[in-house]
């Protein structure tokens, strides 16, 4: 069944259809299954293979959350929660998939009250006429109000020197950063060494985005987890000659320098050609056992046109 | 303006205990806004004797609507303000009367959004019949539990029945606050103002 809402349940009792203590105990259970939906965020965080540093972190900030609220209901001294964030690392390395899940988190913690992720890059904030970026940097905040504004590559809003309009998308997002404290956490992502580059040049930056959190590049053994990881959520799984062939070509993708701009989003590839190799591979041979549907095996991942 | 709402069964003593409350912390004239049923918003200004006599009645369901007091409290140097809001009383079932239906979905509203809740039950009558609560008391204190800021106001603690309910009181709800009270002798307000003045 479907689950009524406070109002629904309210009418229902109005119109005599539901009695007072069945409806205490339904607003009762609906008060509690946020935890359950909390856990649930939780596990996906936990589930990703690797990013122990954030993992520890997440389970800081939900224990200063909860303790935050606690002192407010007695009354004590509460830190306000400024939330915004920095994270820095090579494309592939999650940040996406974090500040998604982050997004879910601080909605069960009551953080935010919707939660959902706006990602956006440059050319969506950044106009092409005075006057224009800061209008549509506005539309992406009024957007993002009650969940996460995820600025993928926001280095290059600085990029272009004095005259660039990106200057005006940065003091538009302060502001709003400012006006809308409650209802909005800003991400800003991109490579490592370019976020340096670009928090050093604007130093009131970084004292407002109090988190800053460094996504390492994926090792071989941490790629092949997320290979199985990948295949197993597709309900395939590799033979013992295809796990061999997969780590050939990590390896040999880490050699020739692919493997650190594409790291995840790398393997993924790999995985979803490897499937569709399959594909062909089965409708040649005929053979449609379930055992023969689920295997990916060597041949299926080598041939080497690239990714 | 933070809210506590005053709830609990028919004839527990709710308005009597927001009258004699608002009295105590020093209020002659009572202004309440009574929020009716069909939306409407009826303002009342009467004495304390006055609305003792025209709103607490011994026949249960006297209170039908959401009467609101607008009240303050000197707090050091400065004023605290809050607001009371009497409740319609809560039994299980549905009531075969729709206007009561009305207010009792009104209050279970009040519940949920109330910044504090005062659940008062008449202690003398748990004292009377041990067996007293039901589901209504089962699900109000799990909801306590998870919520918060609940007190329980074991109240008619002048009746000589209710020493007995008191304890039954605090057993039942373990893990909730219990403040003993009469709204006629004005038993237990000290500790109460205390305790809301610490939440809101």
């Amino acid at each position: 069944m479907r689950e009524l809402s406070v109002e629904e349940l309210l009418a229902k009792v109005k119109r005599g259809e539901l009695g007072v203590e069945e409806a205490l105990g339904q607003l009762n259970r609906k008060d509690q299954t946020p935890t359950l939906a909390l856990q649930q965020a939780k596990a996906r965080l936990n589930s990703l293979v690797g990013l122990e540093n954030v993992k520890k972190l997440v389970e800081e900030l939900e224990a200063f959350i909860v303790i935050q609220k606690r002192r407010q209901q007695v009354a004590l001294a509460t830190e306000p929660l400024v939330l915004h964030m920095i994270f820095s690392g090579s494309p592939g390395t999650g940040k996406t998939t974090v500040a998604r899940i982050l997004g879910e988190l601080f909605r069960q913690l009551g953080v935010l009250p919707k939660g959902h992720l706006v990602e956006v890059e440059r050319a969506d904030l950044v106009g092409e006429y005075i006057g224009h970026t800061a209008q549509k940097t506005r539309e992406q905040i009024r957007r993002a109000l009650g969940g996460i504004l995820f600025i993928d590559e926001a280095y290059s809003l600085a990029r272009g020197g004095e005259k660039d309009f990106g200057k005006e998308a940065i003091d538009t997002l302060v502001k709003a950063m400012e006006d809308h404290k409650d209802q909005l956490l800003l991400i800003l992502a991109g490579y490592e060494t370019e976020m340096e580059g670009f928090l050093s040049t604007n130093p009131g930056l970084r004292s407002r985005f109090p988190i800053q959190i460094k996504f390492p590049d994926y090792t071989i053994m941490q790629l092949e987890a997320i290979a199985e990881k990948m295949l197993s959520e597709r309900e395939y799984k590799l033979s013992k000659d295809g796990r061999a062939a997969l780590r050939r070509q990590l390896v040999a993708a880490s050699l020739s320098g692919e493997l650190a701009c594409g790291n995840a989003r790398l393997v993924r590839n790999l995985i979803e050609r490897a499937i569709r190799k399959q594909a062909v591979r089965l409708m040649q041979t005929g053979s449609s056992s379930r055992e023969e549907l689920m295997l990916i095996t060597a041949g299926d991942l080598g041939g080497g046109e690239g990714f | 303006m933070r809210r506590t709402a005053v709830i609990g069964r028919p004839n527990a003593g709710k308005t009597a205990f927001t009258i004699s409350f608002a009295t105590y912390l020093g209020f002659q004239s009572l202004r309440f806004v009574k929020q009716t049923v069909e939306g409407e918003a009826v303002e009342l200004e009467l004495s304390q004797e006055a609305a003792a006599a025209s709103l607490v009645s011994p026949t249960p369901h006297k209170t039908t609507s959401i009467q609101a007091l607008e009240l303050e409290c000197a707090v050091g140097k400065g004023k605290r303000q809050f607001e009371l809001l009497d409740t319609c009383g809560l039994v299980e079932g549905i009531h075969p009367e729709r206007n009561i239906r009305l207010a009792m979905a009104q209050s279970l509203q009040l519940i949920k959004d109330a910044d504090l809740v005062l659940h008062v039950i008449d202690a003398a009558a748990v004292g009377r019949n041990q067996d007293s609560f039901g589901v209504l008391e089962e699900e109000l204190a799990s909801w306590g539990e998870a919520r918060g800021n609940y007190l329980l106001l074991a109240n008619k603690m002048d009746l000589p029945a209710a020493r007995a309910g008191l304890a039954a009181i605090q057993s039942f709800f373990s893990a909730l606050p219990v403040i003993a009270t009469s709204a006629r002798t004005g038993q237990g307000f000290k500790e109460v103002k205390k305790y809301v003045l610490r939440i809101l």
